[in-house]
């Protein structure tokens, strides 16, 4: 699974990693053009698709994506 | 479940993104979710109508792409009752705030109910003013601290979604903004009820609200210490439950935020008692013509 | 079972009817289909009768709201749904519309608010009438902005001025006064009724530009107007509206000083351009006059009546009656300064209109006052000593 996320809209809010059940996101210490922390996935690929983080997101800016293998 | 950038593209004004609101408000996930359930039920974007009054929340009908009529500060469901009246085929969201619904606008809420006027009321409640800085609204829990309440609020607090079921609305809905599909689906209840349906949803303020270090906190906070309503929480008129108020005024209390379907019943709608209405008055029209 | 048409439900053609009866029955024939009100004396009865009538015509609906903020709201909310609205109230509740007065101002929203003025402040004297809202009329809402006010002196000119407030409503997509007092309001008159087809109704501009290009405050496409074309909820074409200042896409823009100004001065313009057309006024016996008697609405029947008493005992007088309160007619009263000597300015308050015959005689002439309140109609005997007496009013209320 792929997290996409939109670098113009995020605010760095960190929702969508607080709500992980899977740990699957962190900080990733790169700011946006506006100024704002984004968010990365890290290298376990634990990804569920349970799409929690793309509910959450107080600016749609999350796409999960399932990537074909 | 639709992805986000092709539900962004179909409903939102992309020219204004990104949103006003501040990292973490409740308003932009408020915004998801009835991208969400409008799209879930296929309603088509010509026939929805949304009306907001001030503040932060009634911002959002900016961004969505429908009609939409940003009103003044209250009055918002009184608009929404002219437009819903006169073309009752138009789907008529109202996007309200704690401070516009409950305080100057409490008499036209309650009223509507009563008319059971067939809008949805989506009420963004984070519990103060947030647009203004973040001053107490009716709906502050007792014993908080806020611009206007510097020696703590002794001021009891509305339950907004108690007092619309007690006025008879036929759809009362009281979820958080962490309770995602509890929350889509129950916009897309309301949309579906004929007749008045109220969804509270419990938000915060990131910026003016001081109770939380960060929204995460909150997001946390909202996730852990909430209790589904049911006939034991009936009597509590606060929005919260406490086991004692006096502990509101010596401790850093907080309370358990009461969340579920509070009411789901059908009554006949506004308009389909105006439509009765129409022919009993061309009856007596007609009979007085003849004689 | 079928609604009946407007004309069988106004029979017969000649009545004996109240001021108020009249201006219901202009606005059913001008197509008012929604009405929202609030019960005040000396406007009930007009909800009463929309109450009364409205369900029996096709898509005719009325409520009774919960106070009269709300009325304006519903009205104007209605009124985007091609539906010609109006709301009918007196002083206490054209106060508390005051607010959505500016908003249906700044969204150029069409609409008919009729104030019947009751003497005033606060509660006052509800039965008595009274020329206290003038000034209100105009400047009652904050901000810069512009209305139409219109003020019939009969029963059957209230039929015919409240049919042109809807015209005029709709042709300068502004909200438009229609005054009355409580004199006229509950006074019988002869009533002659037109049949549908005798009345013009003019539409909104529509909206005749593509979708993807159409944008709401976009002016000068379909005809060359200041007034934008106007949509209404429900079609393909997606409004959005806002109290806040806004530019010709109707995106909130609080930050542009320049866009504040254009979208505000535009709100003069659309009205101050068309002077010409929205202006009315009765002027009798002015050629060659000394003295003009100026006065509005109940106050210049007795003045009228004054006027021509004083001709037959040889006095140089004569007779201005505006109809038109607002926009206000200054370039006549200007013209007529330089001609005479003395202006008389009769009214039922402590001067309103007498200020602005001041400003604009701009000291070419002399300019005087007859006030009566509490619900005294200035009689014709009051005007006439007032006519021949050369001594000006000396108190001035400012």
């Amino acid at each position: 699974m792929t997290i996409i996320i939109n670098e113009d809209l995020c605010k760095g809010c960190g929702y969508c990693i607080e709500i992980c059940p899977v740990n699957y996101l962190r900080d990733s210490k790169k700011i946006n053009k506006k100024g704002y922390k984004l968010p990365e996935t890290n290298e376990s690929n634990s990804c569920t698709l349970c799409k929690r983080c793309e509910l959450l997101c107080p600016e749609m800016a999350i796409d999960v994506v399932k990537e074909e293998a | 479940m639709k992805s986000s950038s092709e539900l962004r593209k179909k409903y939102l004004r992309e020219d204004l993104m990104p949103t006003m609101f501040c990292p973490g408000c409740g308003n932009g996930q408020v915004l998801n979710y009835t991208i969400r359930a409008i799209d879930d039920l296929n309603i088509p974007q010509e026939k929805l109508v949304f009306v907001s009054g001030i503040g932060c929340s009634s911002r959002l009908p900016a961004y969505i792409e429908a009609d939409g009529i940003h009103t003044t500060h209250g009055r918002a469901i009184a608009f929404a009752t002219g437009i819903k009246v006169t073309n009752p085929d138009l789907k008529v969201i109202v996007f309200t705030g704690d401070g516009d619904l409950a305080a100057i606008g409490l008499n036209h809420f309650l009223q509507a109910v009563r008319r059971n006027i067939d809008i949805t009321v989506i009420c963004i409640n984070n519990e103060t003013y947030g647009m203004t800085g973040g001053q107490l609204s009716p709906t502050t829990p007792v014993g908080y601290t806020t611009t206007t309440s510097l020696y703590k609020n002794i001021e009891f607090a509305f339950n907004l979604s108690f007092l619309a079921k007690a006025a008879g609305a036929i759809y009362v809905a009281r979820w958080t903004t962490a309770h995602s599909t509890q929350t889509i689906n129950s916009i897309k209840k309301g949309l579906q009820k004929r007749g008045f349906s109220f969804i509270e949803i419990i938000s915060m303020c990131p910026v003016n609200k001081k109770q939380f270090k960060d929204p995460t906190e909150n997001l946390r906070f909202f996730l852990d210490n909430t209790i589904k309503y049911s006939k034991k929480v009936l009597d509590e008129t606060s929005a919260r439950v406490f086991n004692d108020y006096n502990e509101c005024f010596t401790a850093d209390y907080t309370g358990k935020i009461i969340i579920g379907e509070i009411t789901d019943i059908d009554k006949p709608s506004f308009h389909d008692l105006y439509h009765n209405l129409k022919e009993r008055s061309l009856n007596e029209f007609w009979n007085t013509k003849g004689e | 079972m079928k609604a009946p048409s407007i004309d069988e439900i106004l029979e017969p053609k000649l009545q004996f009817v109240t001021g108020n009866e009249a201006i219901v029955y202009g606005a059913l024939l001008a197509n008012c289909r929604f009405f929202a009100g609030y019960p005040i004396t000396p406007a009930t009865e007009i909800l009463e009768l929309m109450m009364k009538y409205l369900p029996i015509l096709e898509d005719g609906y009325c409520i009774q709201m919960e106070d009269e903020i709300s009325s304006l709201a519903a009205i104007i909310g209605a009124s985007w749904n091609n539906y010609r609205t109006m709301t009918a109230t007196s002083g206490p509740g054209f106060s508390l519309m005051q607010e959505n007065i500016g908003y249906a101002c700044m969204t150029e929203t069409p609409c008919v608010i009729a104030d019947i003025q009751r003497s005033g402040p606060s509660t006052g004297q509800p039965t008595k009438a009274a020329q206290g809202d003038i000034m209100q009329a105009r400047w009652g809402t904050h901000g810069d902005h512009y209305i139409i006010a219109l003020y019939p002196n009969s029963v059957q000119e209230n039929l015919w001025l409240t049919i042109r407030a809807f015209n005029l409503a709709d042709k300068y997509r502004v909200p438009v006064i229609l005054l009355s007092d409580a004199a006229i309001a509950h006074t019988r008159e002869r009533l002659k009724i037109p049949f549908q087809k005798e009345i013009d109704i003019i539409k909104r501009v529509p909206v005749t530009i593509d979708k993807e290009n159409y944008h709401p405050f976009r002016t000068g496409y379909t005809l060359p107007t200041k007034v934008p074309e106007m949509d209404k909820f429900g079609d393909k074409y997606l409004t959005y509206l806002t109290g806040l200042t806004h530019d010709w896409k109707a995106y909130p823009s609080t930050e542009n000083a320049e866009i504040h100004e254009q979208l505000v001065k535009r709100f003069y313009e659309k009205i101050a351009d068309n002077r010409e057309d929205i202006i009315i006024y009765e002027a009798k016996y002015i050629d060659e006059s000394d003295i003009i008697v100026i006065s509005y609405g109940i106050s210049s029947r007795t003045a009228l009546m004054a006027v021509e008493k004083a001709r037959t005992k040889g006095y140089s007088v004569g007779y201005l009656r505006l109809i038109t309160i607002w926009p206000f007619p200054h370039d006549v009263v200007y013209e007529l300064s330089q001609e005479i000597k003395r202006f008389i300015v009769v009214e039922m308050n402590l001067g309103q209109i007498y200020h602005k015959i001041k400003e604009h005689a701009r000291g070419n002439c002399e300019v005087d006052r007859l006030n009566s309140i509490g619900g005294n109609i200035p009689s014709p005997k009051s005007i006439l000593n007032k006519i021949k007496s050369a001594r000006l009013s000396d108190e001035i209320f400012e």
